[in-house]
């Protein structure tokens, strides 16, 4: 694609950091050789089997496992009768309260498929056929089953999440222009195709977790609480993760049952999470709902936005999916307040989701944005580019790089929106409508503390060494590209080892920050390594470079020789071998001075307590897009159909293109599943999910997704992280479900506010 | 009588006589084998992780096909060449061509879904050399990916179509002659096995004649043909079937034959093969089968299978229906024939006998200069069931009046099931918008379909009518996309 050639930066000639590289890990991948959690060869090995409970609310009373266990392999039942001796671990960032005793099977059911019993076989048949014998009954309470609830009430307000300027009521209440919307969207599911579960093993005090895990260090500290040990005796190895999207950050109820299971059996035991299972087992996205206000001047210039949202959580925690989170970033607007509720339903506590918060934040605004422009009759694009955003508004900080302009106007024309008619229902291909829509998004650059290892080996090879986890993103190559640019040497020669808890320490793969945080403590590493190894070969009394004269040499192409100059020039293998060493170590962090003791150590990179968000310093650094989407409409039958993609993205420096623009299009691909296919269904009368599975929870197919072109826009951001990336990951998802509601706008003249935009909507 | 059942794997014969009738091949590989390539993402045939080809041998030779080994069961294996992801890269490590497209093109990201995306590719690189986008496309209908977006493995697919050396390594080309021997000496011991474990029996009749007289002992046994329904049972339901019956193999009830009036489809036809055979003699029913599952429940699931599951919503009835097709049932002692739209009682009820198989449909060819078309609606375009798949076939005397006009649908009620009000309200009439107009309302007489979360009734019930309405400005000679709005390519 030829404007990718031209316009993308830092793609680099060397091709090192910037370069397209196919990722390492790939022979691995298509012969089958990279080995999953749950395909760990362990010996000895036991299985257990949930058993979930069958209503939404109320109260376990007696657990009959008789049959169960006497049941041929069974060996032993797990119920709420059981104490396992668990202490409740610290949530996110790292508040925990003392010695609460944790129940992960527990008495109280405060949602329809909580894991309640555990069945422990020999074999995994015996394991699911002794799980039915379970005979669990309850005493029953009302369960509020979701936002439409009538008992479920407006919810609490969630102070923190309050955000405003000027008098936006006011403002609204004076505009010439008021539209005035509520948008919704359902629970959806990460669906990673690898399903969730551990392997675990007990050495004494020691354990060992096979799981797919997003944060090897962060999870490692929760079990190291659950189980009241030293976080050193926890080990998590997680070197694959068949997808997570946020859904493999944390250990979650049956982790522990799986855990504990082990310690009391003394034996290896493994649990899989079946399909159905994962529906429950952890949250999706939560259901959310969202009034939007805008006031504007006739002309298109925004003059007040007022933003209430709401979304549902779990009556055991809060996880607020933020609708207002990208309403005060994306327009300069003189006024706004937005506010967002939590209400408490008989649910899985929802979970981060793609883009959590910005997502159906994006869906909200973007889809009033275009509402506005129907009113005032103003093309959407010109429209906001109107109302461009110069500084933050928010903060009153100036962006680090904001590159959305050049988002909107050449995502516009490679698109050739230029030949749009802004009249709905204007445009046809034979029987079927054709629609056109934008939507643009956004993602705060967070920035967190790592630590990596360098080695260089005698025969010059290069070892990067890090906890952080390859989920398909692409760490292991980035890595080898960040270490090979540094120390001159083909980045073939750099060997990753990543994915477990053991290695030096790194943040969580989430909220787009492990490439930046992670790539920074490598660039730092190495960069000592490099030092290192030039001070030998200057120093070293056995090195060819001592009586060169040089004060320093050059590395590169894998060979170390003197700038400029005749003189020796060695591979790093010669050297290493002239020098006598037969490695060097480096290791280093990115803390900040004078943190560094062991307590930060930890605090940095087994919570999230020490993150810093997007205006911690004196800029405002986030990644934005711009979405184009054709649809087609065949309003006969209501069916939708994207026809065409056009995405231009700033994230800042792209470290591997082939990478990212991969990220970019697995977010818009999860879009387009969002907006037309993918809802949680749920049976009112039991708060049950009805379509717990992957044939009736429909994500996307390769039929439903079209030529999807991706374009960077970004320039480096180097304050944004060391190499100058502002994150590819969850922003290519924020702004496509309202690029394609419009679309579909405009293609009928019907707006869904709810999502997903299903048949029957536009019949 | 046999005990065990003989298949290749890869490159090893396997014997076994030690398994359960529900035993799929998914966790056999799996668990017992630590062949831990092939990925379990659904258990239910929907994501393709698991897709491995199996080879059998057939009229046109040794045929490798994609299938889902989370729903294959063990029995139905016998006389098979299953291939996995790890029989492909060279013994050197170096990889296959369909391995190495995908790895340059960037086809593999979380890599969960990556084996059965190999699988499913190598699968179209064996039998097609020259590959269109659409051949692509439906090879690729059975895998699920959550990360990539899909175009890198399409281009994964074209890149290795275009680029296929001459002198190339390819483990099932290097060692062809040598399987197909092995699996003939297998088929040449033509005895029926029976495999037992812990009481549960997997029988794998010898041959159609054999096989009535074991259903005529065995009236409670499972028939298994693709498994693509019964499979679920037991991966989702987690039900024990005993005995389960074996036809996958019976070549006997495989053949499609046809005269000038009649095509006669044997039960145990896969839906690739019917859309091999079919797409040429009835083209709607052709496209109609390409949306059925993706390729490996096309190349597992039968049309006998799918008639005699009952489902309200199979696919396959519907289209047949209007068609006027027949049914014919055999016991050991002898054959019936009835309409096909007869043997639906009523939800989950047929009219099959104890000790009755499906043998065989035939389909009444349709007549010169007549009308006929099928169509599916729903959610999701691929991989996804119907909400509504209506058929019609119509005739028009010399006068341009509806001759002969058969309607049928599915999920529109709790059987598949003809519309015979709207029948009557176009028979004899001029073929025309005011008749068509008028007929839709009957579509209120004939159905009065449930609201599901695949479509509401009220949809269901006007999306109907558009289908009729749409098959007239098809049959009209109206082009079905009216251009009125011609959009630049951009």
């Amino acid at each position: 694609m030829t404007i990718m050639e031209t316009r993308k930066h830092g793609d680099a000639a060397d091709g090192m950091v910037g370069g397209r590289f196919s990722r390492l890990d790939g022979k691995l991948k298509t012969t089958g050789g990279a080995t999953y959690a749950l395909e760990q060869p362990v010996k000895n090995l036991v299985h257990a089997v949930l058993v979930q409970s069958t209503i939404a609310a109320g109260r376990v009373v007696a657990v009959d496992a008789g049959k169960a266990k006497a049941a041929p392999g069974v060996l032993s039942v797990f119920t709420p009768e059981d104490d396992l001796g668990l202490l409740v671990a610290s949530d996110w960032f790292g508040n925990r309260p003392d010695n609460q005793p944790f129940h992960p099977l527990p008495r109280e059911v405060s949602f329809n498929g909580q894991a309640i019993a555990a069945v422990v076989a020999e074999t995994l048949e015996q394991a699911t056929e002794a799980a039915k014998l379970v005979k669990v009954s309850y005493e029953e309470t009302q369960p509020v089953t979701g936002l439409d609830d009538p008992n479920a009430g407006e919810g609490r307000l969630v102070d923190m999440l309050s955000v405003g300027w000027g008098d936006a009521e006011a403002a609204y209440a004076a505009a010439d222009i008021r539209i005035e919307a509520e948008y919704r969207t359902p629970r959806e599911y990460h669906v990673p195709i690898e399903p969730h579960g551990l392997t675990v093993k007990w050495e004494g005090d020691f354990l060992t977790v096979w799981e797919p895990s997003q944060w090897t260090h962060g999870m490692a500290r929760t079990y190291a609480e659950w189980f009241n040990i030293p976080a050193d005796n926890v080990r998590i190895v997680s070197p694959f993760i068949g997808g997570g999207f946020g859904s493999k950050a944390m250990g979650y109820t049956y982790s522990a049952v799986a855990a504990a299971a082990a310690r009391k059996l003394g034996r290896p035991v493994k649990l899989a999470v079946t399909r159905p299972q994962t529906f429950t087992a952890y949250g999706g996205r939560a259901a959310t709902r969202q009034t939007i206000r805008i006031g504007a001047t006739k002309d298109g210039v925004l003059q007040a936005i007022v933003h209430r949202g709401a979304s549902e959580t779990s009556v055991l925690a809060d996880f607020p999916e933020q609708t207002g989170a990208a309403t005060p970033l994306l327009y300069a607007v003189p006024n706004l307040s937005t506010q967002h509720r939590l209400v408490p339903v008989n649910t899985v506590t929802p979970g981060a989701l793609r883009a959590p918060g910005k997502n159906p934040s994006a869906f909200g605004l973007e889809s009033a944005i275009e509402e506005l422009s129907y009113a005032i009759g103003m093309d959407p694009l010109e429209l906001r580019l109107r109302n461009y955003a110069d500084h933050d508004y928010q903060s009153g900080k100036p962006w680090s790089t904001r590159q959305l302009r050049e988002a909107l106007t050449v995502g516009a024309e490679v698109f050739g929106w230029s030949k749009r008619s802004h009249e709905p229902r204007s445009m046809r291909d034979g029987r079927q409508l054709v629609g056109w829509g934008i939507g643009c998004g956004t993602f705060p650059v967070l920035k967190a503390a790592s630590e990596a290892l360098i080695r260089i080996l005698g025969d010059g090879s290069v070892e990067v060494v890090s906890g952080a986890i390859d989920m398909g993103q692409g760490t292991y190559t980035i890595l080898a590209q960040t270490a090979a640019e540094v120390l001159g040497v083909p980045a073939e020669q750099v060997d990753v080892k990543l994915g477990d808890s053991s290695l030096p320490g790194a943040t969580v793969a989430g909220g787009s920050m492990l490439a930046g945080a992670i790539t920074g403590a490598v660039h730092k590493a190495a960069t000592a390594a490099r030092d290192e190894l030039i001070g030998l070969a200057l120093n070293d009394s056995n090195s060819p470079f001592r009586d060169t004269g040089a004060n320093t040499l050059v590395i590169a192409d894998g060979r170390i020789s003197v700038p400029r100059g005749e003189g020796p020039s060695l591979t790093l293998a010669e050297l290493m071998s002239a020098i006598g060493r037969d490695r060097i170590e480096t290791q280093r962090n990115t803390l900040p001075e004078g943190a560094n003791g062991p307590e930060d150590h930890k605090r940095s990179w087994t919570t999230m307590a020490n993150i810093e968000g997007p205006t911690a310093g004196d800029l405002s650094m986030h990644s934005w897009c711009a979405h184009f989407v054709e649809v087609k409409v065949d309003e006969d039958f209501g069916t939708v159909r994207v026809s065409r993609v056009v995405s231009a993205f700033d994230c800042g420096r792209i470290y591997n293109p082939k990478l990212a623009e991969s990220q970019w299009r697995g977010g818009i691909i999860m879009g387009i599943g969002q907006a037309l296919l993918e809802e949680g269904l749920i049976d009112e009368r039991f708060g049950r999910v009805i379509n717990n599975n992957m044939g009736d929870y429909l994500v996307p197919t390769n039929a439903d997704i079209p030529h999807i072109q991706v374009i960077s826009v970004g320039i480096p951001d180097h304050d944004a992280s060391v190499l100058g990336g502002k994150g590819v990951g969850e922003v290519g998802i924020v702004g496509v479900a309202p690029a394609i509601a419009n679309a579909v706008f405009h293609a009928t003249g019907k707006r869904v506010r709810d999502l997903p935009i299903t048949l029957e909507k536009l019949i | 009588m046999s005990e065990a059942i003989r298949f290749i794997l890869n490159g090893e014969e396997v014997t076994r006589g030690d398994f359960g009738p529900t035993e799929t091949l998914l966790d056999y590989l799996r668990l017992r084998r630590r062949l831990t390539g092939t990925k379990e993402g659904c258990a239910e045939g929907d994501c393709g992780a698991c897709t491995v080809l199996v080879g059998r041998l057939t009229e046109q030779g040794l045929r490798y096909e994609s299938v889902n080994a989370c729903i294959r069961f063990l029995g139905s294996l016998h006389g098979t060449h299953v291939v996995t992801v790890e029989h492909l890269a060279g013994r050197d490590g170096a990889l296959h061509p369909v391995q190495q497209a995908l790895v340059d093109t960037h086809g593999s990201q979380c890599g969960f879904c990556t084996p059965g995306f190999v699988m499913s590719l190598y699968g179209l690189w064996l039998s097609n050399q020259a590959p269109t986008r659409a051949d692509i496309e439906s090879a690729l209908q059975g895998n699920l990916c959550r990360c990539t977006g899909y175009e890198p493995i399409v281009k994964a697919a074209e890149q290795v179509s275009q680029n296929r050396p001459s002198s190339l390594f390819d483990p099932l080309e290097r060692d062809h002659i040598q399987i197909m021997a092995k699996l003939w000496s297998i088929h040449s011991e033509a005895d029926t096995i029976v495999v037992e474990k812990d009481g549960a029996r997997s029988i794998v009749p010898a041959s159609v004649a054999a096989f009535s007289d074991i259903l005529a002992e065995e009236p409670d046994a499972t028939i298994v043909a693709g498994a693509t329904d019964v499979g679920l049972w037991v991966t989702k339901q987690m039900r024990l079937l005993n005995p389960v019956i074996f036809i996958n193999h019976l070549t006997e009830l495989q053949s499609v034959t046809s005269d000038e009036t009649t095509i006669t489809i044997g039960a145990g036809v896969s839906y690739a093969q019917a859309f091999d055979l079919l797409t040429d003699e009835i083209s709607s029913l052709g496209r109609l089968i390409d949306r059925i599952g993706g390729q490996q429940v096309r190349n597992m699931g039968t049309i006998g299978g799918n008639i005699a599951n009952g489902s309200p919503i199979g696919d396959i009835p519907p289209p047949l229906i209007a068609l006027g097709a027949e049914l014919t049932l055999r016991t050991h002692a002898g054959r019936r024939t009835i309409a096909l739209e007869d043997y639906f009682l009523a939800y989950g009820k047929q009219d099959r006998l104890q000790g009755e198989f499906v043998e065989k449909v035939c389909v009444p060819r349709p007549a010169e200069g007549s009308h006929f078309a099928v169509y599916k609606i729903s959610k999701r375009r691929d991989e996804d069931i119907s909400a509504l798949c209506g058929a019609f076939n119509l005739t028009l005397d010399a006068e341009g009046k509806v001759g002969k006009i058969r309607i049928a649908f599915g999920g529109m009620a709790a059987t598949p099931k003809r519309a015979k009000h709207v029948e009557e309200a176009l028979l004899g009439k001029e073929w025309s918008w005011e008749t068509v107009s008028a007929a839709r309302n009957a579509f209120d007489e004939d159905y009065t379909p449930l609201t599901d979360w695949r479509a509401t009734a009220e949809y269901r019930s006007l999306a109907a009518k558009n289908l009729l309405t749409r098959f007239f400005l098809e049959t009209a000679g109206a082009p079905t996309e009216l251009r009125r709005f011609e959009l630049e390519e951009a």
